[in-house]
């Protein structure tokens, strides 16, 4: 384990946020941070705490998993076959080796992964002929999430996924297979403790980024405890190491699924099931007309008149979708619970198959968005995320910033209200835009609009497209009015508590609530047009969640003013004594200048979270080297 | 044509302080018209082939002409009035775009990378493009045509600033 190692730390986070862009907003783990103290970081591992530390296997259970799901895997094409009436004709027996193979893989995965989680660190060796070490210093470790799929469960078995908030060796760190009772520990163990663990000695090499701000974090929270609490405030140190005592601040209602049909999640379940169906079709080449079933609904429906047709189809599209929306809902939600652990981690756990538990540390939590699409509100539900930083992409792909599902507004909102400590940001009133936003909304979508049909009219004179489709689309005009009307009465923003709320959108309409010390940037934007109507956009940048926040079409003063509120140090750009031809300032020229920060002593309380952002600031000594 | 100034309202930003080097508007300038070429030389290869694409292929051949000369003549200069940028003692700020314009404003203490990196036009005009990058994917500023010299100073400026800026944050 000696030669490899550090070049297995390396690949797994140093590389990542080198490479900038987009690898950047990563943002959990540092490059030149760690290439700064990786070697420091794993050295003591590999020597004197570690070596107690025995090497651990995936259970022998999931030797099982990989050859049942491969038979399972077998069932749709065996159903093809006897329906197809035809077995498989000649030529190697492909499926069969595919299987060995699989069977192959998975023994030499259980042969050649071990793992162990010493004080400091968490290692992986795994691989048969690429060997990997991947070593992760355990105050890097964001998350910890743990699934597991039918077959698993009926095994006793779990795959554990940790994080370390980069995205792209998001899948290195998996350990699939390991017995479920030792999960549930592992996780707490690997969580909790990494905050207690660091500062008691052993990592004190590892741990000085990140201690550091424990250090200071530390007697922070203690004192800042009223001002808001982003994160689990005094919970955090007071509570203890063992994740046992949790609160739960919701759990699944069973009244909860009148929302899934509203969700229209079936959409994209019945598009997959009309693919698979297809698929099945043409590889049995079976001719859909032979089967008496499609052919005698075809006759009937060419035996009614077709607004008929048009009704029925309708009415059997929206009862699928609702069907299979709901079914969606009670696979991915069922025995859904959102629970806060005094160490410091939100967890959500959800799933009637395959079951799944997702944890967010708070301190990583730049505030929430509440999601309600149209359908949803006017049955007055939403959905809730956590805006949260190293869970991006990753996260959004498989709903790991889901905090609650589908349910009553009111849910949502005292849910939100205990995760952002405060009621404030969740009720807070908006500011609408004014009148030349409204203006804009008008303009846009029925403007939209009207191109769209001046392009079918012109369609349907040069290329002879059929006119019922322009006198169709002219329905779509009164809808873009009502749409640009929605559009315009959600847009608002607010700035409450520390916090920037803004609400964007009618369709998919969300509410951010995004703590302002998590606020790394902010982008103003002006059209031509916008000029025109004296209106801004403001787009707040952060590590978390999308990355980005947008306030829209804002009256300008406003919009800088806001600018300044959320980074102050944007009054330096603010118009007064002229600073032309001012140049270059070479900061290590005057330190002296470096100012005391703006708001002083409030500093320490306001910038509370932006220490925990620390990654911006950590990261900085490394890159020297790339000027 | 004149840097648009935004006068009304009783607050505003005011421009940054720097321009980036005259001869960036001739770097715009070869870049876009290197895109447009591409664009005409395909429609002309279609043509000369005689692929069966639209039937209205002169139209769109002369509009592609007339739109690649407006923009040719109004690009450049206008995104050379628009393109400024600045460093003060906590802040990164760059303005630029032409038709839409942006004002980013990144805290120094965000800062995570300063790239300086130039193209093969950017060769040919000896400018650089720096691009300062925060901890979020969504707001990387990018100051596109400076000179080299100025382009390694303010990268070294902004590292120097950030790295003071650590100093006292922790």
């Amino acid at each position: 384990m000696t030669g490899p190692e550090p070049n297995g730390f390396d690949t797994s986070s140093g590389v990542d946020a080198g490479t900038t862009g987009d690898a950047a907003g990563a943002v959990g783990v540092g490059a030149p941070f760690d290439a700064g103290t990786s070697p420091a970081a794993t050295d003591p591992t590999r020597g004197a705490p570690g070596a107690e530390q025995p090497w651990r296997r995936l259970a022998t259970g999931m030797l099982l998993v990989e050859p049942a799901r491969e038979l399972i895997r077998f069932i749709p094409m065996l159903i093809v076959l006897v329906f197809a009436g035809r077995a498989g004709d000649s030529g190697p027996p492909w499926g069969l080796i595919g299987t060995g193979a699989v069977i192959a893989l998975g023994i030499s995965r259980w042969l050649t992964t071990r793992y162990r989680i010493t004080p400091s660190v968490v290692e992986v060796r795994k691989g048969l002929l690429r060997r990997k070490h991947l070593t992760v210093p355990r105050d890097r470790v964001r998350t910890v999430d743990v699934s597991a799929h039918p077959l698993q469960r009926l095994l006793r078995l779990v795959k554990v996924e940790v994080g370390t908030g980069t995205s792209q060796h998001a899948d290195e760190l998996v350990l699939d297979g390991l017995p479920a009772a030792a999960a549930e520990p592992l996780r707490a163990e690997l969580l909790h403790r990494a905050r207690v663990a660091a500062p008691s000695g052993a990592g004190a090499p590892s741990g000085a980024g990140p201690s550091m701000h424990e250090a200071i974090n530390g007697p922070t929270r203690a004192e800042d405890g009223p001002t808001q609490d982003w994160s689990p405030g005094a919970v955090g140190s007071a509570g203890g190491r063992d994740g046992t005592e949790e609160t739960e601040l919701a759990r699944l209602d069973p009244r909860w699924i009148r929302y899934a049909p509203a969700t229209l999640s079936g959409v994209v379940t019945a598009a997959f099931l009309i693919g698979l169906g297809w698929r099945i079709i043409n590889e049995a080449r079976i001719d859909p007309t032979q089967i008496s079933a499609v052919h005698q609904i075809v006759r009937y429906l060419q035996g009614i008149p077709l607004w008929l047709d048009v009704l029925q189809g309708a009415l059997v599209v929206i009862i699928a979708v609702a069907v299979l929306s709901t079914a969606g809902y009670v696979l991915s939600f069922w025995g859904f619970r959102l629970t806060r652990h005094p160490g410091g981690t939100l967890q959500v756990s959800r799933g009637l198959l395959t079951i799944r538990a997702t944890s967010i540390e708070e301190r990583r939590l730049r505030g929430v968005e509440r999601v309600e699409p149209l359908l949803l509100r006017w049955v007055g539900g939403a959905r809730l995320q956590a805006i949260a930083t190293g869970l991006h992409r990753r996260g959004s792909e498989r709903g790991g910033s889901l905090l609650v599902p589908p349910a009553p507004l009111a849910t949502v909102i005292a849910v939100e209200t205990t995760v952002l400590g405060s009621a404030d940001p969740s009720r807070a009133p908006l500011t609408s835009h004014g009148r030349a936003a409204r203006r804009r909304r008008y303009v846009r979508a029925p403007g939209l609009t009207v191109l769209a049909i001046a392009a079918l009219f012109a369609l349907n004179r040069f290329a002879h497209w059929p006119a019922q489709l322009v006198w169709a689309s002219l329905l779509l005009l009164p809808l873009a009015g009502l749409l640009a009307r929605d559009r315009y009465s959600s847009l608002g923003h607010a700035l409450v508590d520390d916090a920037l709320i803004s609400r964007v959108g009618s369709l998919i309409r969300r509410r951010s609530v995004l703590a302002v010390p998590g606020v790394v940037g902010v982008t103003l934007r002006q059209s031509v047009f916008q000029r025109r109507s004296g209106l801004l956009s403001l787009t707040a940048t952060t590590a978390a969640g999308s990355q980005h926040y947008v306030v829209p079409d804002l009256p300008q003063a406003t919009a800088i003013d806001l600018a300044v509120r959320l980074v102050p140090q944007c009054s330096a750009f603010l118009p007064g004594p002229p600073t032309e031809g001012e140049q270059v300032r070479r900061a290590e020229a005057d330190p002296g200048v470096r100012p005391a920060r703006p708001t002083g002593q409030g500093w320490l309380a306001a910038g509370r979270a932006l220490l925990r952002d620390q990654p911006g600031v950590s990261r900085l000594p490394g890159y020297a080297d790339k000027g | 044509m004149a840097a648009p100034e935004m006068t009304e309202p009783a607050r505003s930003l005011r421009p940054p302080a720097n321009q980036v080097a005259p001869r960036a508007v001739w770097y715009w300038f070869s870049r876009a018209a290197a895109g447009w070429l591409l664009v005409i030389a395909i429609q002309l290869i279609a043509w000369s082939f005689d692929w069966p694409i639209p039937p209205w292929r002169p139209q769109v051949f002369v509009v592609t002409v007339v739109v690649a000369i407006l923009h040719l003549a109004v690009m450049p200069r206008w995104r050379y009035h628009v393109h400024r940028w600045e460093l003060s003692a906590d802040a990164v700020y760059v303005r630029s775009g032409w038709w839409t314009q942006e004002w980013r404003i990144a805290p120094v203490t965000r800062v995570q990378t300063v790239d300086t990196e130039r193209g093969p036009i950017g060769r040919l005009f000896r400018l650089s493009k720096v691009t300062v990058t925060t901890a979020s994917a969504a707001g990387p500023l990018v100051i596109d045509g400076l000179a080299e010299p100025v382009a390694l100073r303010f990268a070294a400026d902004v590292t120097a600033a950030a790295q003071a800026s650590r100093g006292d944050a922790t």
